[in-house]
Formats: structure tokens, C-alpha cells, sequence
């Protein structure tokens, strides 16, 4: 006949399955690396954007200063009565202005009607300046603008005569990818650094994690221990009383655990009296 | 005595941590993105200032050319002044005769241009500047120093300087643009922080805890165990209380056979009567057999954070876009869309094919975020309202069918978060540039999405699982750790 004794009694708890995870200490650093990671992006987001700006500042303060020298020439140009059409020597000024600044890919000037009269590129004097019919200079133009499209970064300078009237505007263009350039040059090296920056920080804080106590994965580990225990003596045939619970080794849910232990311990001491009863009478029979 | 709420100190430590770690990584991205902008901006600016110096040079030349002692050039005053005044990249433009004597400046002042003029190293750089200028480094000012000619003598230097320092407070000022995105980063910083804290920690510990009193407090016949498990030390402990159950449901069912074996092998039937009223009061088990043993699917709240605040976070950057471009009439149909949305997810669609048709309206909604909604089509407004809309209704679809129950101060609190976010990573694409603002979307979308996968995992598997699991069917103890 078989028997109801506890065969299992002496067979181990089950090997740590679903505790192989990472635990209290591997959340926590999952929390830092989340928040490190969450604020090293923006910070690289909003240097970008930093940089983007100071970048497109000076960017326009440069072609302004060559816009600005150019128009200084006309001014005096037009001071000593040579009027614009015939300033040929604006040729030599804007060669000048190109040899100092090699990156810019044209100068021009055009008169109001969008005509180009002088241009570092002397094959287009004379064509329609390659601008779009909002930029062309009229009388509520502002007296600068600025453009970064696709392709090119434009800056544009109203010119006047002595007496206020329109005369037609100095064009400075520089090709968007020597900005591009830069911008991408920044970018890798800020995307490497912020990459670095999360490495050493998550390491920072899985060292710091794993040296410094941390009393609440202590309580789930004891929590743990407790349950081993009481798995062990729910396989005894003669349940031993629980001993009362070590103060040095704290475990988590505390009331709880000990309203279980008591149910349990009624429950397996009852059963191993019932087991020990039938056992006494099949053998009395 | 009545016992005082206590402070969730957990979760408040676990937002800390996110939070400085958050403030840390910024500030050292910050750091180094200053420094790698300020050395690469550093040749630009000596390039600017040389250049500047250059013409400063051709019509200084031009004077002296015609005769004017450098000293008595007129109208140098103003013409040193407008040079700093019209371009903020330049600190100050100094003449200096050849014994470096300042004659004309302009920008900084004097007590502050005489000391640096007087540094060897400047008049060392004008006269090296002949053969290959230079920039000279002096007290955090570079100086680009060029050489003034007459008849091939030096009569005097003129003297350009441009300053890191403005360069840096120029980034500082561009930067601070950027604080919306600041602080929608420690805002989610501090979401992805309490929710991995509740969804990790605090909601298995608590259901933990419902396990051993619903144990303690049951008569035997059923037990409850844990229908998923997290890692570590809770998961393992969780374990352990489904392989207990388990154990002692196999003792109890053990016992029971063996007792009804003796039973029917004894002659005596007062022996059998015997051994029957023991088996029957044995307090584990009924009359059916061995206690019952119940998984649980164990949803939780934290399932419908991730969806409830990217709903949130979505409609209301819809809502910020249209009031910045002042577009009010454009809202009704993007309402109607997000009450389609809902309703649909709550009513019609199964709900995997919401969230699939979800995912699929987000991915084409952010391809097409960079446009304005002056010129984007209508489609990706009312394509990104209906995502919002199907997600919270999925998410309410999702409390309805397990049972979970969300007080109004939580629900409050996680569409507060979201609608917030939604404003601050709107108002941050409005100010930054558009290949940024597209990625700060980006990084919203992501962590969106970090915080939808576990929900969509178990929205998506939920329902088999739960057929699996039925009650009745004996599950097995320990058998599957999520």
C-alpha cells in the first residue's frame, strides 16, 4: 500500500527560478540610467539648438560685414556722383571681399528691378538675380534680410541713393553646406560625448548601488528566506513550531507573513496528525 | 490609536534619483557641448577678427597713403565705434602707433585695453602677423594684430579681439530656449521614474501581500497564487509562496488518496468511518478533492499609465500647435476624431487591432510632425487625435475588463502629467529649430513607447492567458514568471 508520508520532505526548494532578475538594486539603476539618459537628450537637444542659433548669429554677422563693406563702396561711390550702373570698380571691391571670405559662393548687387549689375560671378551680370519674387528689395522690404533654405544661406542689404530712393540691393550667398558641416561636426562630437557621459554614469551608479546597503532588498531577501523555510516544513511529516522571527535579518511584510505562518503551521501540523492517524490505522488493520 | 499616513518615502526616492541623475547627465552634456562649441567657434571668430582687422588695415592705409599722420586721421572715433557697436562678436578695435602707443579705439575702455595692449606678446604678434597672422591669447581676449604700412615701415598696428566668454554667454542666452525642454525631460524623468518604481516594486510587493492574507484568511479549499512574477528578490520570493501552495496542495491531495485507499483495502467499517471523517475535517481541500489552486492575472494599475498620459500628452500638443497658429476652427474636427478614437476603442475594435492601428497612425503622424498646421495635411491631425483616442480608450477598455480601479486623484494626476508633457514638447518644437524640435518629438515618442510596451504586451496576450488560467484549471505552482 502507498504511503502518504511526505515523500518531498527532504527534496530542496525549487532552484531561484523568477529570481534571476535584476531586483530592488537593478530597478533602481534602471531608475537612474532612465533619468540619465532622459536628461543627457535634452541637454543635447537643447545644445544643438544653442549652437544652431550662435552658429546662424555669426554666420549672418559675417556676410552682413561683407554686405555692409560693399555697400559703404556704393555710398561713396555715389557721394563722388558716380551713379550705381557705373561703379565698375565694385568689380575689384567685391574680388577683394571674395579672396578675404573664399567659402562665400557669390556677391552680387543688383538694381531694383532685380537686374544683377555686378557679381563675383561675372558670366550672370546682367541675368535676373536668382531670387524669389518675396526677397526682391522693394519700398516695404525691410532694410536686411536673412534666408537659410535648402541649398544656400542668403543675406540681403537694401540699398538707397543720397536722397532715400530705392536703388536695389547687395546679395551675399554662402552654400549651406559649409554650415552643414560645422552643424554635423558638433553634432557627432556631442552625440560621443553624451554617450560616454551615460556610460560613466550608469557605471557610476551600478558601483555605487552595488557597494552602498540597501535595507529594503535586504527585507525582500529575508521575505525570501522566510518563504524557503516555510516551504521546507510544509513538507515535514512532524511540523516543527515556528521560531520566532530573527530581529537581525528583517524581512518585508512583516503582519502579514506571520498571520500566514500561524494559518500555515495550523494547517500542516493538522494534516501531519490526520497523515500519522490513517498511517496508525492501516497498519492497525 | 489611529495610525498616521506615512510618506510613500519609496517612490519619492526613486523620483530624487531619476531626477539628479537626470540634472547631472545635463549639466555635464552641457559641460562638454559648451567647450566643444566654444574651441570649434574660436577659429571662426579669429578668422571674423582677422578679417576685420584686414579692412580696418586697407582704409587706415589708404589715409596714411594720402599723408595723414595715423594720429590725425579724423572722424576715427566714430568710425572704431560702430565697428564693435554693428557686430557683437568683436570686444574692442585698437590703433597703436609702431611703439604700441594706443592712438584710436573703440569697444572696451581704456583701463581695461591698456593692460592688454601692453602684453608683449600683442606687439610680438603684429609684427610676426606680416609673414602669418596669428591670434594672440591675452586674459581670455584673442587678439588678431596686423601690421600698418607706409612706404614698406611699420608706422603702427591695428589691433582686433573677439572673447570666448561672449561666445559662451551668447550659448547660455540661446540656450535658455530651450527650458520648456528642460523641463519636460524632468517631468518625464520623474514619470519613467515613478513608474518603473510602481510597476517594479510597490504593485507585486502589494499583491504580494493580498496573496498571504487572502491565504491566511481561507478555509482551505482554493488558494490564490501569483500569476506573474517580477525579477529579483520579490520575484523570487513570490515564487516561493506559489511552490508552498503548491507543495501543500500535493500533500493535501496525497493524504486524501492514500486515506480513501485505506478506506477501501479495510475490512472494518468502523475503521473505514474512521479514516473517511478524518479525510473529510482534514482542513485542506473539499469535498471535490485537493484545494484549488487559482492563478491570477494580476493586471495592475500601472498597465494604464503608459496609455492614459500619451493620450494625454498627444491631444494636448494637437491642442498647443492649433492655439499657436490660431487656428480654432481646425480643433473641431480633431475633437471629433479623438471621440471617434475612444468610442472605437471602447466599443467596436478588438483590442489588438487598436493598438496595431495605433502604432501605425503614430509612426505616419510623426513622419509628417515637422510641418505646421497652417500647411500639414488635416489627415495627421486627425490621425494623431484618433491615436490619442484609441489609446485612452484602450486603456479604459483594458480597467473595465480586469476589474481595476482607479481612484479620480490618480486618473487626474496621470492626465495632468501627460498634458503637460504634451505642452512643454510643443512649445519646446516651436522654439527650437526644426531638425531638433523633430527630434525632441522623438524622444517624447520614445519614451511614450518605452512606457506602452508592457502595457501593449498585456493587452495584446492578456486574453489567452486569461483562458488559460480560467478558474478551475489547476495551474501550476511557480510554473510562469512573467
Amino acid at each position: 500500500m502507498s504511503d502518504a508520508s511526505p515523500s518531498s520532505a527532504t527534496r530542496p526548494a525549487p532552484a531561484a527560478a523568477g529570481g534571476g532578475g535584476p531586483g530592488l538594486r537593478g530597478l533602481l539603476l534602471a531608475i537612474a540610467v532612465a533619468g540619465l539618459l532622459v536628461g543627457t537628450v535634452a541637454a543635447v537637444l537643447g545644445s544643438l539648438a544653442a549652437f544652431e542659433r550662435t552658429l546662424m548669429t555669426t554666420v549672418q554677422s559675417r556676410l552682413s560685414e561683407v554686405a555692409t563693406e560693399v555697400a559703404r563702396n556704393i555710398e561713396n561711390g555715389l557721394q563722388a556722383g558716380v551713379v550705381l550702373e557705373q561703379q565698375r570698380r565694385l568689380l575689384a571691391v567685391l574680388a577683394d571681399e571674395r579672396t578675404q571670405a573664399p567659402d562665400l559662393s557669390a556677391i552680387r548687387v543688383n538694381d531694383e528691378r532685380g537686374r544683377i549689375l555686378f557679381s563675383t560671378n561675372e558670366a550672370e551680370i546682367g541675368e535676373a538675380a536668382p531670387l524669389a519674387a518675396a526677397e526682391m528689395p522693394n519700398g516695404d522690404a525691410p532694410a536686411q534680410w536673412f534666408r537659410a533654405d535648402g541649398a544656400r544661406i542668403s543675406l540681403g542689404l537694401r540699398l538707397t541713393g543720397l536722397f532715400g530712393e530705392p536703388l536695389g540691393s547687395v546679395t551675399v550667398t554662402l552654400p549651406a553646406d559649409t554650415v552643414d558641416d560645422q552643424r554635423a561636426r558638433y553634432a557627432i562630437s556631442l552625440a560621443l560625448g553624451a554617450v560616454a557621459i551615460v556610460a560613466a554614469g550608469a557605471l557610476l551608479a551600478a558601483l555605487l548601488l552595488a557597494l552602498l546597503p540597501l535595507p529594503g532588498a535586504a527585507r525582500l531577501e529575508g521575505l525570501r528566506r522566510r518563504l524557503d523555510t516555510l516551504y521546507e516544513r510544509a513538507g515535514l511529516a512532524r511540523p516543527q513550531p515556528s521560531a520566532a522571527p530573527d530581529p537581525a535579518q528583517p524581512a518585508a511584510l512583516p503582519d502579514s507573513l506571520a498571520r500566514f505562518e500561524a494559518w500555515l503551521d495550523r494547517r500542516v501540523g493538522s494534516l501531519g496528525e490526520r497523515e500519522a492517524e490513517v498511517r496508525r490505522l492501516d497498519e492497525t488493520a | 490609536m489611529a495610525t498616521r499616513p506615512r510618506l510613500p518615502l519609496g517612490p519619492l526616492l526613486a523620483v530624487l534619483l531619476a531626477l539628479g541623475a537626470a540634472l547631472l547627465g545635463g549639466a555635464a552634456t552641457v559641460f562638454v557641448g559648451f567647450g566643444q562649441a566654444e574651441s570649434q567657434f574660436s577659429a571662426v571668430l579669429d578668422e571674423k577678427a582677422l578679417s576685420r582687422a584686414q579692412r580696418v588695415r586697407r582704409d587706415l592705409e589708404l589715409a596714411v597713403g594720402l599723408g595723414i599722420p595715423l594720429a590725425e586721421i579724423r572722424g576715427m572715433w566714430d568710425y572704431m565705434e560702430q565697428i564693435p557697436a554693428n557686430d557683437p562678436d568683436i570686444r574692442f578695435v585698437a590703433v597703436t602707433d609702431a611703439a604700441m602707443q594706443r592712438l584710436h579705439y573703440g569697444g572696451i575702455g581704456r583701463e581695461r585695453l591698456d593692460p592688454l595692449l601692453a602684453d608683449p606678446r600683442v606687439a610680438r604678434g603684429g609684427r610676426a602677423a606680416g609673414i602669418e597672422p596669428e591670434a594672440v591669447s591675452v586674459d581670455g581676449f584673442s587678439i588678431s594684430s596686423l601690421p600698418l604700412l607706409q612706404d614698406g615701415e611699420i608706422v603702427g598696428f591695428v589691433h582686433v579681439a573677439v572673447q570666448g566668454k561672449q561666445l559662451r554667454e551668447r550659448l547660455v542666452r540661446h540656450a535658455r530656449g530651450s527650458l520648456p525642454l528642460v523641463l519636460l525631460a524632468l517631468l518625464l524623468a520623474a514619470e519613467l521614474a515613478a513608474f518603473l518604481y510602481s510597476a517594479g516594486h510597490s504593485e507585486p510587493l502589494a499583491r504580494l501581500r493580498r496573496l498571504l492574507e487572502a491565504a491566511a484568511r481561507s478555509d482551505g479549499s482554493r488558494f490564490e497564487l501569483s500569476g506573474r512574477h517580477a525579477g529579483g528578490e520579490l520575484g523570487a520570493a513570490m515564487f516561493r509562496f506559489n511552490a508552498l501552495m503548491h507543495r501543500l496542495s500535493q500533500r493535501a491531495d496525497r493524504f486524501l488518496a492514500y486515506a480513501e485507499e485505506v478506506r477501501r483495502a479495510v475490512f472494518e467499517a468502523g475503521v473505514a468511518a474512521q479514516v473517511e471523517s478524518l479525510a473529510r475535517d482534514s482542513e485542506l481541500g473539499s469535498a471535490a478533492g485537493a484545494p484549488r489552486l487559482d492563478r491570477r492575472l494580476d493586471a495592475r494599475r500601472s498597465d494604464l499609465w503608459p496609455p492614459l498620459s500619451l493620450a494625454a500628452a498627444l491631444l494636448s500638443a494637437i491642442l498647443c500647435w492649433f492655439l499657436l497658429a490660431g487656428e480654432w476652427a481646425g480643433l473641431l474636427p480633431v475633437a471629433a476624431a479623438a471621440a471617434l478614437g475612444l468610442a472605437a476603442a471602447r466599443l467596436l475594435l478588438p483590442t489588438g487591432l487598436s493598438l496595431a492601428g495605433t502604432a501605425v497612425l503614430g509612426a505616419v503622424a510623426l513622419l509628417l510632425f515637422r510641418l505646421s498646421p497652417a500647411t500639414a495635411p488635416p489627415a495627421v491631425w486627425i490621425g494623431l487625435a484618433l491615436g490619442a483616442g484609441l489609446l485612452g480608450g484602450a486603456a479604459l477598455r483594458y480597467a473595465r475588463r480586469h476589474g481595476i480601479r482607479s481612484g479620480g486623484a490618480w486618473l487626474a494626476l496621470r492626465l495632468l502629467v501627460g498634458g503637460a508633457s504634451g505642452l512643454l514638447a510643443a512649445v519646446s518644437a516651436e522654439r527650437l529649430i526644426e531638425p531638433v524640435s523633430l527630434a525632441g518629438l522623438a524622444l517624447l515618442a520614445g519614451a511614450g513607447a518605452m512606457l506602452l510596451r508592457p502595457a501593449v504586451r498585456r493587452l495584446v496576450l492578456a486574453a489567452p492567458e486569461r483562458e488559460a488560467a480560467a478558474p478551475g484549471s489547476r495551474g501550476t505552482a511557480g510554473g510562469g514568471s512573467a
